[in-house]
């Protein structure tokens, strides 16, 4: 008897397809489930891109500013944070390049990564009747969130680099290896984000959280400050795993040595392992989610 | 109880739809809900298959060791009362949730219709909700494009409606686009849950043709409906689910009329409860008897199709009404008016003798279907236009007969050969195994 994708009305093959459901069938069926993972989020990439299309066309659609916001955001972020180091409200200390290029940077790879976080989460909820009536491939929906945060960290990184021309700024050949850090940065960003909607799905603590996240967070990582060397506050460029990525995407940029080679290193392994780890469990949890919703 | 459940069929290797022991259970308490909810999502992050064999307190089998085959090119229609099951058996058969016990098996593309034009974005016009709501239910980029024209030509909206956001749409639009959409995916298995309920009659005449269509290309059907003359001709058989059981399952005929035999005793039963014992006023005049009766002049609440029946009324009337109207209708409780009568639409009038009167409305022969009736009277001034006294639900009725037949007419009739011959035979209908 073959077992094929859960997503019956998602395969166009020649042959007729076979959808078997029986209680914890994604468990039983160990480790075999990878394959149909991956043959289930291939066959879904049309509809991730539909959804992308989806939410982005609509999103700005009852907006007067539109996609400015995304500029908006990271620029006020900044004019903000400038404006309290000027009047010395706050000890910024010394930065090596210009504190408001400084600032930008990492305020606009924080937002983008909580932004993602956040659309992420609530894709599953927001979507709740779509999810409860029809059959398809949930991932889409989380990874069509995520998709927005990237296509944000985008517009976000044209912002910089017009910063930089302004201030005269060249980064080095190292900076190729910015959209490599990236796509591991926003890796991470939908493992966690997977496992936001499912829990979104159950319990809505979750929204709630995430503001808090959003307004404190930004301290929390040296986004607006040089990374801390002294104990205990070191630990932020460890412990919050965006600092490594954002520590290392902002010394590329603006050519510096990158300091922080091993937190890198880890920051990878930990970002495929929540991943593949929060994939898995989305995955297993989808039908159960359905019925919550 | 029930052969089906505990005696699947023998497995048929050309049944498209095959459920066997299925059964799922939910839990009605949203706290709990959440606890459990967070339990499972726990279990299975560790690698723990699900609790699924008992129930945990609060729980409830929402659907019990249900099993049925479908063949490819045959329909199903699943009725039932509110929460009997219907919706969660379809939910299962789409794979959109998963049962706690037993084995669902579909082969081909599954079409689901359980809700039209979910997945519609709101501030997107039609045209883009097409391609949206197509991924969605699993059509590629190329096949939306192949088959747009076809959609919206089957949608049949106004021109200046495919670039305008859905959100300006009717309900009635709505419900087009996101069916024409839904009748344009080719599915082999087709789940459609009471979708059919909206829209105008040219909608649903156009989605009662396309169903019969796919049934004769050999699509599996499997729709849920209230709309018991709909599924009447749609269906080669049915599924009575109460309370999340086969209450039974056989040919469409006998099943939907087990199924209205139960709903109409339930329904007399909540009118009956709710009748006030005496009209509210009484001005003019009123009823002071009614009285059903059979031929020999006996009170009676049991007919046989085709017997003679009399229903009477006493009426008193107060001094100086010189005329009076009467109307009698019968329904059935589910408020579908079957048949009226009315003297000032039949040129005549009542003419009391001092304030008093007995009339009598008798049909030679009651040709009513099989059913449960409830009977309406009238008391009007004589412009025929005031009510003194007026009774819904005044009598019910139970009416039974031999043979099955839908509908709740039996006219007189006569068979005759012209050709060939008719001969009595010993059972002519291929007799239906219901539960």
């Amino acid at each position: 008897m073959s077992e094929e994708s859960g997503h019956a009305g998602l395969k166009a093959a020649p042959q007729t397809p076979v959808a078997v459901y029986y209680a914890n069938r994604n468990l039983l069926l160990g480790h075999r489930v990878w394959a149909e993972m991956v043959r289930e989020l291939w066959s879904a990439r049309e509809l991730i891109w539909r959804l992308f299309c989806r939410d982005f066309s609509a999103k700005y659609r009852q907006t007067i500013f539109g996609i400015l916001w995304a500029i908006l955001l990271p620029l006020g972020t900044t004019a903000f944070f400038v404006v309290l180091s000027n009047a010395r409200v706050i000890n910024i200390g010394q930065t090596a390049i210009p504190y408001p290029l400084f600032a930008l940077i990492g305020t606009s790879i924080w937002q983008s990564f909580v932004g993602g976080l956040l659309a992420a989460s609530g894709s599953l909820v927001n979507a709740a009747n779509l999810v409860g009536k029809i059959n398809f491939p949930r991932e889409a929906l989380v990874i069509a969130a995520i998709g927005q945060a990237v296509l944000d960290a985008l517009v976000k990184a044209g912002l910089v680099v017009l910063m930089m021309v302004y201030y005269r700024l060249w980064p080095g050949w190292e900076a190729l290896a910015i959209p490599v850090l990236l796509v591991f940065l926003f890796l991470m960003c939908l493992g966690f984000g997977f496992l936001l909607a499912l829990v979104q799905g159950i319990v809505r603590d979750t929204e709630k959280a995430l503001s808090l996240l959003i307004t404190f967070g930004v301290v929390l990582t040296p986004a607006v400050y040089p990374p801390p060397e002294k104990w205990p506050f070191y630990l932020i460029n460890i412990v919050n795993p965006v600092s490594p990525f954002l520590i290392a995407i902002r010394d590329l940029a603006t050519g510096q040595p990158v300091s922080n080679g091993t937190e890198i290193a880890l920051g990878i392994a930990v970002s495929l392992l929540v991943f593949g780890l929060s994939w898995r469990i989305f995955h297993l949890a989808e039908p159960k989610i359905a019925e919550r919703l | 109880m029930s052969s089906i459940s505990h005696n699947p069929v023998a497995a048929d290797a050309s049944a498209s739809v095959r459920v066997d022991n299925v059964s799922k259970k939910y839990c009605r308490s949203l706290k709990r809900s959440i606890l459990y909810g967070m339990k499972d999502l726990a279990s299975a992050a560790i690698g723990h298959a699900f609790q699924n064999d008992h129930l945990r307190q609060g729980e409830f089998w929402a659907l019990k060791d249900l099993s049925f085959q479908l063949k490819p090119g045959e329909c199903l229609g699943v009725i039932g009362r509110n929460g009997a099951g219907k919706s969660t058996l379809l939910k299962l058969l789409n794979g959109i949730i998963e049962p706690d016990r037993g084995r669902i098996e579909m082969r081909g593309r599954v079409g689901a219709l359980i809700e039209v034009g979910a997945g519609f974005h709101p501030l997107l016009t039609g045209r883009e909700n097409i391609y949206v709501n197509g991924a969605i239910l699993g059509m590629s980029t190329e096949e939306i494009d192949r088959k747009r024209d076809a959609i919206i030509e089957y949608a049949g909206l106004p021109a200046d409606a495919l670039d305008a956001p859905v959100k300006t749409y009717s309900s009635g639009m709505y419900v087009r686009l996101g069916f024409a959409i839904a009748a344009h995916i080719d599915p082999d298995i087709l789940l459609i849950d009471e979708v059919l309920a909206v829209g105008d009659a040219a909608f649903h005449s156009q989605c009662y043709s396309t169903l019969s269509r796919l049934l004769g290309k050999g699509v599996s059907v499997v729709v849920i409906s209230h709309d018991l003359v709909a599924v009447q001709q749609l269906t080669t058989r049915c599924l009575y689910m109460n309370q999340g059981a086969v209450g039974a399952f056989g040919p469409s005929l006998d099943v939907i009329q087990h199924y209205r035999q139960d709903t109409d005793a339930a329904m007399v039963e909540q009118s009956r409860a709710k009748q006030p014992s005496a009209p509210p006023s009484v001005q003019g005049g009123r009823f002071t008897e009614l009285e059903l009766m059979d031929q020999s002049g006996k009170p009676s609440r049991e007919f046989r199709t085709g017997e003679p029946a009399s229903m009477r009324f006493r009426i008193e009337l107060q001094p100086g009404m010189d005329a009076v109207h009467l109307s009698f209708g019968i329904h059935s409780p589910d408020w579908v008016l079957h048949t009226t009568y009315f003297t000032a639409y039949q040129g005549f009038q009542v003419h009391p003798v001092e304030g008093h009167a007995l009339v009598e409305f008798h049909f030679p022969q009651l040709l009513l279907g099989t059913g449960i009736y409830l009977i309406n009277v009238g008391l009007w001034d004589k412009s025929g236009l005031g009510s003194f006294d007026w009774r819904w639900d005044a009598i019910s009725f139970k009416v039974t007969n031999d043979q099955p037949m839908a509908g709740r007419f039996m006219l007189p009739h006569e068979w005759r050969a012209l050709e060939g011959r008719i001969e009595p035979c010993s059972s002519a209908v291929e007799a239906g195994e219901v539960v």
